[in-house]
């Protein structure tokens, strides 16, 4: 295929003025200092930019449990003693700050409309580095991520893909995502990640490999720390390429956590931002519609370093290594380079060695042969696009005011496909 | 090295374990090891149905700010820098300015909008500009100029809660959002103004004046500088 792929990029100028709180690794300004490399990189010039609409409540409760999201849209750092928040795990590592909820629907936003227009064939790859967020689960915040936009965005893919893979090369297990789909063979979960020694989260092993339906249709790439480029690509590739040789998605969405790189300030591999980029472009020469979502990476500088290099892989653009002056070059001293080593100055060695990984790709495979071969999916009515309905205010018990009835039939329609609304609002009263 | 070696041999001898529990899984397809993956109606998704047909396209929901054309790329250069100029620097001409220049999507916007002829956008952003100045960047931003008072109390506030940005808005600067404290302090860090600010600090460290402020100032000497 030589045609050029037609990309849709989304950014919020907004997104990156959101805080967390002081002390706290993740910083959402990554994503500005990651746009205005973009831009000035002249990647503009080769795609369609987008301002995200916000996602609703409505449509992170999808995935996510009314109360749940209920409790995201309320707390704010000043209310928080009034609710028992340890029931949704958010405190510590998944702090209450200012405008939370906003973040959330601002990242959930533009993965949805990024599914949507993959859906509609307007856009071969869709951008979003402000989603990622893998870990959080259907009730409860975890590991930095409150609302899981992943799960969201691939919940909208399925009404329009028998089958959609999902890939995540962030450190970190893709532990929320894989849980959502633990039991159906709609989704494929290919997560490779440090695990052992209790490192977050703490899932990820060889062995989970789906359940019921799913059985099969979760893959684990546990890798010990300090794997390097070389030993990272000869696991990903192989995996990748049986994965969609056995499953044949017809949709892939992949998580691009940058923590994955040397010296990252939570992480402990050693791959470089070229080695990084290198899974971006072997998922890219799939041909197949892709959603590219950020996710972790802490060392921000490299974090936006890694992103624009990867834009620039996705549009197929040589880009000089030396960066352009922008808003933030001084973030880039003192080389000012787009690729720089991060690699020598690591002090970690890598302890993946050749029989370690060799044993995994085994193992692997054989878990893979266990497929039936691609699942054939039932024929049924597609349910319609989703619109961005607003769920009425907690402590509203007459629904009528607050709905109209065109609303309403929506609703109806909406949902009762699939699983019944109706019994979730009553909950309320 | 011999603790290097014993513990990739210890990762092997668990790898071997994992792969055998791995294996008995399989073959066995019974669920005999604890498996710490949850599931139920609360931990799983509900999937939608499918259907391969195709189907009219739902209108969008973003808004599309920029569509490329085949423009003249020095030209387009020549445009960002003098509509750079135009549109000012969002307000931050407080800080001393090094090499960085804004690059700015609303000039992309505007020159979309008026089907990519420069000349006339150029020309209707100056008019926009004199008309409207900063608030012309609201679509996209809320911009309102730091002056050198705003500045200073924001340097105050970070002395006395270090990178509480909340805090500081209450008690320093309640007529600014959160938001543009939380941006500005991205420029500020990597302006002249830091490192005049962390001199001061030092200084005060030096002479001693209260263990507090010379904690943060360490925070911001380490902490912050290698960080981010």
């Amino acid at each position: 295929m030589t045609h050029k792929p037609r990309v849709a990029y989304f950014y919020d100028p907004d997104v990156g003025n959101y805080y967390y709180g002081p002390g706290h690794p993740m910083k959402p300004h990554r994503l500005s200092l990651t746009h205005s490399l973009v831009l000035s990189y002249d990647l503009f010039q080769h795609m369609e930019i987008y301002r995200p609409l916000k996602a609703t409540a409505f449509d992170m409760c999808t995935f996510h449990s009314e109360d749940y999201i209920n409790f995201l849209q309320r707390v704010t750092p000043q209310n928080i003693g009034g609710f028992t928040s340890s029931r949704f795990n958010v405190g510590e590592d998944c702090p209450v700050f200012p405008g939370m909820f906003d973040f959330c629907s601002i990242y959930s936003g533009a993965s949805l409309d990024g599914a949507v227009k993959l859906n509609n064939n307007q856009a071969d790859i869709v951008i979003n580095w402000s989603g990622g967020f893998h870990h959080a689960k259907k009730f409860e915040a975890s590991g930095f991520c409150y609302v899981n936009d992943i799960v969201l965005a691939i919940l909208e893919l399925l009404k329009h893909h028998a089958r959609v893979l999902y890939i995540d090369i962030d450190i970190h297990h893709g532990d929320g995502v894989q849980e959502a789909f633990y039991l159906t063979d709609r989704v494929m979960t290919v997560s490779f990640h440090r695990y052992g020694n209790y490192f977050f989260p703490g899932t990820g092993d060889l062995f989970e490999v789906g359940l019921e339906r799913g059985k099969f249709y979760s893959v684990n790439v546990p890798l010990k720390e300090g794997i390097d480029d070389e030993s990272f690509l000869s696991i990903f590739k192989p995996v990748v390429e049986k994965v969609v040789s056995f499953y044949q998605p017809s949709c892939v969405v992949l998580q691009c956590g940058a923590d994955s790189l040397a010296g990252d300030r939570l992480g402990c591999f050693n791959l470089s931002i070229r080695g990084h980029g290198d899974c971006v472009k072997f998922v890219k020469k799939l041909h197949l519609p892709l959603l590219v979502l950020g996710g972790g990476g802490y060392t921000i500088r490299n974090v936006a370093r890694c992103w624009a290099y990867e834009t620039a892989l996705i549009l197929g653009k040589d880009i000089d290594h030396l960066i352009p002056t922008n808003e933030y070059y001084d973030f880039y001293a003192p080389d000012y380079s787009l690729l720089p080593d991060l690699v020598s100055n690591s002090k970690t060695d890598n302890h993946n060695t050749r029989q370690y990984l060799d044993l995994i790709q085994q193992s692997v495979t054989e878990h893979l042969r266990m497929l039936p071969g691609a699942p054939a999916v039932q024929m049924q009515e597609i349910p319609p696009d989703f619109s961005r309905l607003e769920l009425p205010p907690e402590d509203s018990t007459d629904m009528d005011i607050r709905y109209n009835s065109y609303e309403r039939d929506k609703i109806v329609s909406y949902n009762a496909e699939f699983y019944d609304l109706g019994n979730k609002f009553s909950d309320h009263s | 090295m011999d603790s290097c070696s014993e513990d990739s041999m210890d990762g092997f001898m668990q790898l071997r374990s994992s792969i055998k529990a791995a294996k008995l899984y399989l073959t066995r397809g019974k669920d005999n090891k604890q498996n710490e993956v949850r599931v139920g109606i609360e931990y799983q998704a509900v999937i939608p149905p499918y259907k391969d047909v195709s189907y009219t396209t739902q209108q969008d929901n973003s808004v599309l700010l920029w569509i490329p054309n085949q423009s003249d790329e020095d030209m387009l250069r020549d445009y960002l820098y003098k509509a750079c100029l135009v549109l000012g620097d969002c307000g931050r001409d407080v800080l001393p300015l090094g090499k960085q220049c804004r690059d700015d999507e609303l000039a992309l916007y505007y020159l979309y909008k008026t089907g990519h002829k420069i000349v006339k956008t150029l020309k209707e952003i100056r008019n926009l500009y004199q008309k409207e100045g900063l608030e012309l960047h609201s679509n996209f931003r809320q911009v309102e100029s730091w002056s050198l008072e705003d500045c200073e109390k924001f340097e105050t506030g970070l002395r006395k809660h270090w990178k509480n940005f909340y805090e500081i808005q209450k008690e320093m600067l309640p007529h600014r959002k959160l938001m543009e404290i939380v941006e500005f302090y991205y420029f500020w860090k990597k302006s002249e103004r830091f490192e005049n600010f962390l001199q001061h600090n030092r200084k005060k460290k030096v002479t001693g004046t209260g263990s507090q402020g010379t904690e943060q100032g360490e925070e911001f000497d380490t902490g912050v500088d290698k960080t981010s």
